[in-house]
């Protein structure tokens, strides 16, 4: 059930025959959106990114984005109010909304384990109080869809479970090009366009992933989580490349004159030491195993799923080869 | 504002003073509704923000008593009357004050852990609706100065009072709180433990034949949003700023056990 | 309202931090505009006689003249801050004995670097003199690389102590593809343990390069 009043979208395609994009034509029609502010999966240095789609980019397809697109939602950095005080303190918050009106937006090529990770951190910053930059960051943005045609080499989302909806457009790579259906008006309208054309094709079921788990809440306590987390560097990786990982804290930026400045909201990390405190700071191991029990056990209980999506970044990024998580529900079964 | 959930409103500062070396007490006006046991954040632009409990509030006056620890206390204290401070909550669950008629209430607090229970002696002696109040205070000597106003209470309650430590000749009681609990009954009372670490009392009052039920105690962690979105005081499945700061000890208990 | 006086000093050392965070970028104009810089060495060397708000002091501890000097700022000063490596872990020169700052007076404060950036030392002092709290977060180089998405060297299989070391400089020299020397420090939890493994070679000689600070495991 969407939490917010405007993500209306069909379960769904709204048309019984879908449409087909050649490759060749992919970037042309992203190029087309004048209006909108496109962001796509692209290789910058060896490294696959979502950034801004400019003439020339070639869109990555190959392979999902080493670092996921939750940065559109939450931004690394993100301007809550700017203040002034001269003799008075008055603080300007920038209307959430005018980011809506003055900006629209479209992610193409988000995967389904991105999109789901979306979803969770949706029932966190969407639930009760609500908060106001997250909401115009997630309604301003058009979601095209890519489904993926083959498993990532250390994906398992399959096992985690897929959540097939909440996308404006789906695309599928097939027959030297896309196949794609659209779930919403505005899919609708964007692809009203003559380099889509019908075909008897329908996008088919989700791959099946190479590795294979089975899914449970962890112990609290366990050698293994010892054992990892002396190797662990606290170098915050896992938390930065997770798409399901949003903790933040904020930083008030002072202007030189002293009279001005801007409070701001930025990425926080608990696997940085200086996190959390309380009756007593948290040491390395409880750090670690924090991390995972949040994914597995926290969310669980808390909203009735795991934040783990099975996207594998995290084994993919940890330079000490200590976040392979179904490995590590096999050695804690 | 609804909207607007990380956004303080402006209090005017209405009286500052200096309880004793480092520890202050801030009185400002503004609307807010708030039960005993809740914080606020205190907001101020340019330097931070930091969590405090509200130790009094009447009407549209709210009342803090802190430690010039961090660098938002320090300058909370290098403000004047008149000046305007920010501040948004208030957050928390509270204390369970329905829970508290017609029993007899023990509450045992430690240096500024006092704060948060001098709100709710406010708020049970305007309700009128427990059997007794008995307090249990234990302060580092400099402080000592706070048990003014915690005897004020002492004209219709109990209340013992101890320090931590002490030289040069002090006369009063010098003991730690879980050393202090005599008088405490068992049957239809509840116990509020606001200290820094609360096991230690907690399990001397279980030893007395209180039930875990009983005792309500203040968990500690980070707080940053203080709505259960920025991640700090999660702990154990947990938020301290929504299901806490005060819970129950069963509750408690599970908590601090890693 | 009286403006903050601060003074600029510096003990053993190139002499860096203050050419960087001062001369570039007109920073000590923009600085001289809400401060008043009672001393700063290219133009007179000597100890105030009046107490100053925050003293600034580049380089380490080399001499018994040093020291003295450092004792002599801090009685003057309400608040002292350690700028840039040498004064904050001994610096290159620490292999010969020279010592950080705090082996000789208290430090309230540390930019660090090496050379500290101006950027970040204006934005710090801003933020100290309006009251907050500029105290390092334990943060990697490597957080700040990743934030800005720049491949990792280490997955490169280039050397690179980012994960060893304190974030602030935006990954400056990562983001340019050189690998991170660690001159801001290293973490107070970071694994050294790790680095010949995480390196796929013997890069202990590497580490020390800045000389140390207390509490590294």
């Amino acid at each position: 059930m969407p939490l917010v009043q405007n993500f209306i979208y069909s379960q769904q395609p709204l048309h019984p025959m879908p449409y087909h994009l050649a490759r060749e034509d992919l970037e042309v029609f992203l190029g087309s959106l004048g209006a909108y502010e496109v962001h796509a999966p692209v290789e910058k240095d060896g490294v696959v990114v979502f950034k801004r789609f400019e003439d020339g980019d070639r869109i990555e397809i190959g392979r999902n984005a080493y670092y996921p697109p939750k940065k559109l939602f939450l931004p690394q950095q993100e301007d809550m109010y700017s203040y002034r005080q001269v003799r008075v303190l008055t603080l300007s918050m920038e209307r959430a909304e005018s980011r809506v009106q003055n900006k629209r937006r479209i992610l193409f090529g988000i995967r389904l384990c991105d999109l789901k990770a979306i979803q969770l951190m949706d029932r966190l910053y969407l639930a009760e109080p609500s908060d106001p930059f997250y909401r115009a960051n997630r309604e301003n943005t058009v979601i095209i869809a890519l489904r993926c045609n083959k498993p990532g080499e250390n994906c398992f989302c399959d096992s985690m479970g897929i959540v097939d909806k909440g996308y404006d457009i789906l695309f599928e790579e097939r027959y030297n090009g896309f196949i794609v259906e659209t779930y919403s008006k505005v899919g609708e309208k964007l692809i009203d366009n003559r380099l889509f054309q019908q075909t008897a094709e329908k996008i088919g079921k989700h791959p099946k992933c190479r590795i294979q788990t089975k899914p449970a809440k962890l112990p609290e306590k366990h050698p293994v989580y010892d054992r990892n987390a002396v190797k662990c560097l606290t170098c915050q990786a896992c938390n930065i490349v997770c798409p399901t990982c949003g903790c933040f804290s904020f930083r008030d930026l002072p202007n030189l004159n002293l009279h001005t400045g801007k409070r701001t909201r930025v990425w926080d990390y608990c696997q940085g030491s200086g996190f959390s405190s309380g009756e007593k700071p948290r040491d390395i191991k409880e750090r670690y195993a924090h991390r995972l029990l949040c994914k597995f056990n926290y969310f669980k209980d808390n909203i009735g799923d795991y934040t783990c999506t099975g996207c594998g970044r995290c084994k993919t990024a940890c330079l000490s080869g200590i976040c392979d998580i179904p490995k590590i529900m096999e050695e804690v079964r | 504002m609804k909207d607007r959930p990380l956004m303080p409103e402006q209090y005017r500062v209405t009286a500052l003073s200096e309880l004793a070396l480092e520890t202050h007490s801030m009185k400002v006006s503004g609307k807010m509704n708030s039960l005993p046991g809740q914080f606020v954040i205190v907001s101020l632009s340019g330097v931070g923000e930091c969590p405090l409990y509200i130790a009094s509030h009447k009407g549209s006056n709210l009342e803090f008593v802190y430690r010039t620890d961090c660098s938002i206390t320090k300058a909370m204290s290098r403000l004047s009357k008149g000046d305007r401070i920010g501040i948004r909550g208030p957050y928390g669950k509270g204390l369970p004050v329905k829970e508290m008629n017609r029993k007899d209430i023990y509450l045992i607090g430690q240096d500024m852990g006092i704060a948060p229970l001098k709100h709710l002696v406010e708020h049970l002696k305007k309700a009128k609706v427990a059997r007794t109040i008995s307090i249990y205070a234990s302060f580092m000597k400099k402080d000592y100065v706070i048990a003014s106003w915690i005897k004020e209470w002492e004209k219709d309650n109990p209340v013992i009072l101890s320090v931590r430590s002490a030289d040069d000749g002090y006369l009063g009681r010098v003991g730690k709180p879980e050393d202090m609990l005599e008088g405490i009954r068992k049957d239809n009372s509840l116990a509020i433990v606001s200290v820094r670490e609360a096991s230690a009392i907690a399990e001397t009052l279980l030893s007395l034949g209180l039930k875990e039920k009983q005792i309500y105690a203040a968990a500690h962690r980070t707080i940053v949003c203080g709505i259960g979105k920025c991640g700090h005081c999660l702990h154990n499945g947990r938020y301290i700023c929504k299901d806490g700061p005060f819970m129950r000890y069963d509750i408690y208990k599970e908590l601090i056990r890693r | 309202m009286k403006r903050p006086k601060i003074g600029f000093f510096s003990l053993s050392c190139c002499g860096g931090c203050l050419m960087q965070t001062l001369l570039e970028e007109e920073s000590f104009i923009k600085l001289g505009e809400i401060v008043d810089i009672v001393q700063f060495r290219l133009i007179k060397d000597s100890i105030p006689e009046t107490e100053i708000d925050i003293a600034v002091i580049e380089g380490s501890i080399g001499s018994k003249e040093d020291r003295a000097k450092a004792e002599e700022i801090r009685k003057a000063a309400k608040q002292v801050i350690a700028l840039g490596a040498c004064a904050i872990e001994g610096g290159v020169q620490s292999k010969e004995g020279f010592l950080p700052l705090r082996k000789a007076i208290k430090i309230d404060w540390d930019i660090r670097g090496c050379p500290v950036d101006a950027g970040e030392f204006l934005q710090k002092i801003a933020a100290l003199l309006v009251g907050q709290d500029i105290s390092q977060r334990e943060l990697s180089v490597c957080s700040e690389c990743r934030e800005k998405e720049f491949p990792c060297l280490i997955n490169r299989g280039s050397i690179c102590l980012g994960f060893l070391s304190y974030a602030g400089c935006g990954a400056a020299c990562p983001s340019k593809g050189t690998w991170c020397l660690g001159c801001r420090g290293f973490m107070k939890e970071s694994n050294k343990g790790m680095a010949n493994e995480i390196s796929g070679k013997n890069i202990s000689h590497l580490m020390d390069f800045f000389g140390e600070e207390d509490g590294r495991d």
